[in-house]
């Protein structure tokens, strides 16, 4: 059985893109990671233009 | 489904419209509960089979309850106080699972011919992959139904980057998800093309639409907008076995 390095939860071979169920449900809530990452994007002086929301692979042009 | 209007700010959704609709007969919200059923029937399956019952015969009920649901039983038994569609689901299997005397009635008669929107022969090739412990039949449900909404919405986030033909791009960057990655932001980027600083706003963008995603989705169960941290918590401590 592989465990989540983050949480140290068992991880299920069924699915889940091999990503920990518990971290993936924690991604859910408004935590501080979004404030952390809003404060990355403010110092970053490569910002994208006009990302559209339904989107996420145009997010940095890449 | 998640359009805007209802009660307050909280939107439309599938389970708001079964609600509204309550027993009455609306195809609105009957395709709405044909929905939901379409995407989480297999935690019932798993109920129903941790419960002891054999393959054949899990599979009847099973088939014969969402028969029911489907073409209208039940839905009166929703309760709009209570809230969401993962306990009205499961307390109507039990009812269901009681009500031998009407079930072998139904059977006599030949069953319920609805044509389910899912094929519930699939349901023991998954229920075979479950572990072999001593999980109570709730748990089961509760687990399978925390796994098959992430695995929708782990989906969809897919699906929107195959839409876009960069389906490398999702396998890459969805362990950064979870800030899980081995290669370092600066070599990613590099082996992206593009600078570190946009990586980040790139992965930081992937972490927002999927928090989005997963927030709608439980949206799509529950009838109150304050509900769906509270049911992020009730399924992480399901998964967790508190």
């Amino acid at each position: 059985m592989d465990y989540c390095p983050k949480c140290g939860a068992e991880l299920a071979d069924d699915g889940l893109e091999g990503l920990c169920a518990m971290c993936l449900l924690a991604g859910g809530f408004e935590t501080s990671a979004a404030t952390a990452a809003e404060a990355t994007t403010q110092a970053d002086p490569v910002k994208p233009s006009n990302p559209t929301p339904s989107d996420p692979t145009k997010s940095c042009g890449y | 489904m998640l359009t805007m209007g209802g009660a307050g700010n909280f939107p439309t959704t599938r389970w708001t419209l079964v609600l509204a609709a309550g027993d009455r007969e609306q195809a609105q919200s009957r395709a709405a509960l044909a929905s939901l059923c379409e995407t989480y029937w297999y935690p019932l399956y798993a109920y129903v089979r941790r419960r002891g019952y054999p393959i054949d015969q899990a599979q009847d009920l099973t088939q014969e309850f969402f028969a029911r649901l489907i073409s209208g039983h039940y839905v009166d038994r929703a309760d709009p106080q209570k809230g969401q569609f993962r306990t009205f689901l499961l307390s109507s299997l039990r009812y269901f699972l009681t009500d031998d005397w009407d079930r072998s009635r139904a059977q006599k008669r030949g069953g319920n011919l609805t044509r389910l929107p899912f094929e519930i022969s699939d349901g023991e090739v998954l229920y075979q992959r479950e572990p072999v412990d001593d999980q109570t039949p709730e748990r089961i449900y509760e687990r399978r139904w925390a796994r098959t909404l992430l695995d929708r919405v782990l989906r969809r986030l897919r699906d929107e980057f195959v839409r876009h033909g960069r389906l490398d791009h999702f396998n890459r960057l969805k362990v950064y998800l979870l800030d899980q990655g081995e290669v370092p932001y600066v070599e990613l980027a590099r082996q992206f093309e593009t600078s570190e600083g946009a990586l980040k706003v790139g992965i930081h963008r992937l972490r927002k639409r999927y928090r989005d995603l997963l927030r709608a989705e439980i949206a799509e169960t529950v009838n109150d907008a304050s509900q769906v941290d509270g049911e992020l918590r009730y399924l992480a401590a399901a998964l967790a076995g508190k």
